[in-house]
């Protein structure tokens, strides 16, 4: 039998009755929670892994069938939560990982209490009545420059990628490895995330979600977040003040602060 | 050295870190992590085709292509949150006159919780040359790797192919040695034909095992 929590590097942190689950992004590992995990742990038990091919998880557990499409990354997710038998979770997911954790929210609503996205969005690609922010050949460009800076990593970044996710002491040298990820992976989850349109989806969600889209964010324009809401049930926008991708490492407090009031006001 | 850093050239000329700084034979940048650029060396804005005043006060992320801007917010930002550093970077300047491969190497010089007052020292290297020098390389590899792929289906097909050729007359060879061994004959004649059906099982186990091998 496989062992889930092994596969995906589950760490379980914390102390509360309601659970919190934090998934992280396309290109980055669980070490991204970093500054949100120290203030949620106080109150909340958090769960944070790691996707199959990212960070500390088990890549011989990788398998390219599964995982070319979002639903393999979906099922990772309801795997940990059917093996720690949780329900009722409030799921955190950045980027890629919001569509990914609707996904597993539509297939196993049971599971989840609200998910909040964080600079989520459903479509990259720009088309006739959607402002996804991209261009296909811009994303052709950016797999270019993940393959120039791939070359070479392989062989030298291998010896770290080798974890040791069974000693939490080590927790500072995980950070050394941040973002090392196996390049042939890399490769297949960039177009995986990228290239996926899962606006269709949107209208199937139930879960109550809050959607946290930044001011200026290259790869998801605010209309992306306003589409969201538009199109899903149950949906919360909260516009941040803060600019880039990653608000939860850039702009960590006002990143707790949209969070905190939007699960206090849901009653977890 | 002592304190006086201002020395003089051969020809003359004053030469001090100042000077060094601006002709350094790679672009220095000073950036902080909103991207917000505060000072640039000469040889950067050479490169760029940008004036002082068009390059300060600018956004960072706005010196390179497209492809380049997604992989510094994917990557590069969150590593140098994270990791304080970043080394050899292959990305594409591109502005309005210019446009080229570079390596970008940066430092967080100033570390604070909050992104515009996080500095970031880089060095910032032409590489064209050396990059189709790499293109090259990568396009050899690549030929090498598509050339042992077909060298490798072709040796399975053919092992495969005459085995298979080997195997139809081997198959006759033991029907016919089964339908002798019922025809009537001295011993000697039993016993050579035990010995001959031995060898052609001997030789039938040996091609099923080349056809499994090329076949896996």
């Amino acid at each position: 039998m496989v062992d889930v929590l092994a596969r995906n590097n589950v760490r379980i942190t914390g102390k509360g009755e309601q659970i919190i689950m934090f998934a992280h992004g396309f290109g980055c590992d669980q070490n991204v929670w970093r500054y949100l995990l120290r203030d949620f742990e106080k109150g909340y038990t958090t769960i944070v892994f790691d996707f199959v091919g990212s960070g500390q998880s088990d890549l011989a557990a990788y398998d390219s069938q599964r995982y070319s499409s979002l639903d393999g990354y979906a099922l990772d997710v309801i795997e940990i939560l059917e093996t720690l038998n949780l329900k009722n979770v409030v799921f955190i997911g950045h980027s890629v990982a919001c569509m990914i954790g609707m996904k597993a929210a539509i297939v196993r609503p049971e599971y989840f209490g609200s998910l909040i996205f964080v600079a989520p969005s459903p479509c990259y690609i720009i088309d006739e009545s959607y402002n996804g922010g991209m261009q296909r050949a811009d994303l052709e460009a950016l797999f270019e420059v993940m393959d120039s800076n791939y070359l070479g990593w392989s062989s030298s970044m291998a010896p770290l990628i080798m974890g040791n996710p069974e000693r939490p002491e080590l927790g500072e040298e995980l950070t050394d490895n941040f973002c090392a990820t196996d390049p042939d992976i890399a490769r297949e989850f960039a177009r995986v995330t990228f290239l996926s349109d899962n606006r269709a989806d949107l209208k199937m969600l139930e879960t109550p979600s809050l959607t946290l889209q930044c001011s200026s964010d290259m790869l998801a324009p605010i209309e992306v977040g306003h589409y969201i809401h538009e199109n899903t049930a149950n949906s919360t926008l909260a516009v941040l003040s803060a600019t880039g991708h990653c608000p939860h490492m850039s702009h960590p407090e006002e990143t707790i602060r949209a969070i905190r009031s939007y699960i206090n006001d849901h009653g977890f | 050295m002592g304190s006086d850093n201002v020395k003089s050239d051969p020809n003359g000329q004053k030469s001090d870190f100042a000077f060094l700084y601006d002709n350094a034979a790679c672009g220095l940048i000073v950036f902080n992590l909103s991207g917000k650029i505060y000072q640039t060396n000469q040889t950067l804005r050479l490169w760029t085709g940008l004036e002082e005043t068009q390059i300060n006060g600018s956004t960072f992320s706005h010196l390179f292509d497209k492809g380049s801007q997604l992989y510094l917010q994917l990557f590069v930002y969150p590593l140098l949150k994270m990791h304080k550093e970043v080394k050899e970077i292959n990305l594409t300047v591109e502005t309005e006159s210019q446009n080229f491969q570079c390596l970008l190497s940066a430092k967080v010089i100033e570390n604070s919780a909050q992104d515009d007052k996080m500095l970031v020292h880089a060095a910032i290297f032409k590489v064209v040359d050396r990059k189709k020098f790499e293109d090259e390389l990568l396009l050899k590899k690549k030929a090498a790797e598509q050339e042992k792929l077909q060298k490798e289906e072709t040796l399975r097909k053919v092992a495969s192919d005459q085995s298979h050729l080997v195997r139809a007359p081997l198959a006759n060879i033991l029907g016919l040695v089964a339908l002798l061994e019922q025809a009537e004959m001295t011993e000697d004649s039993k016993e050579l034909i035990s010995m001959l059906k031995e060898s052609a099982n001997q030789l039938d186990m040996m091609v099923r095992g080349i056809v499994n091998k090329a076949n896996t």
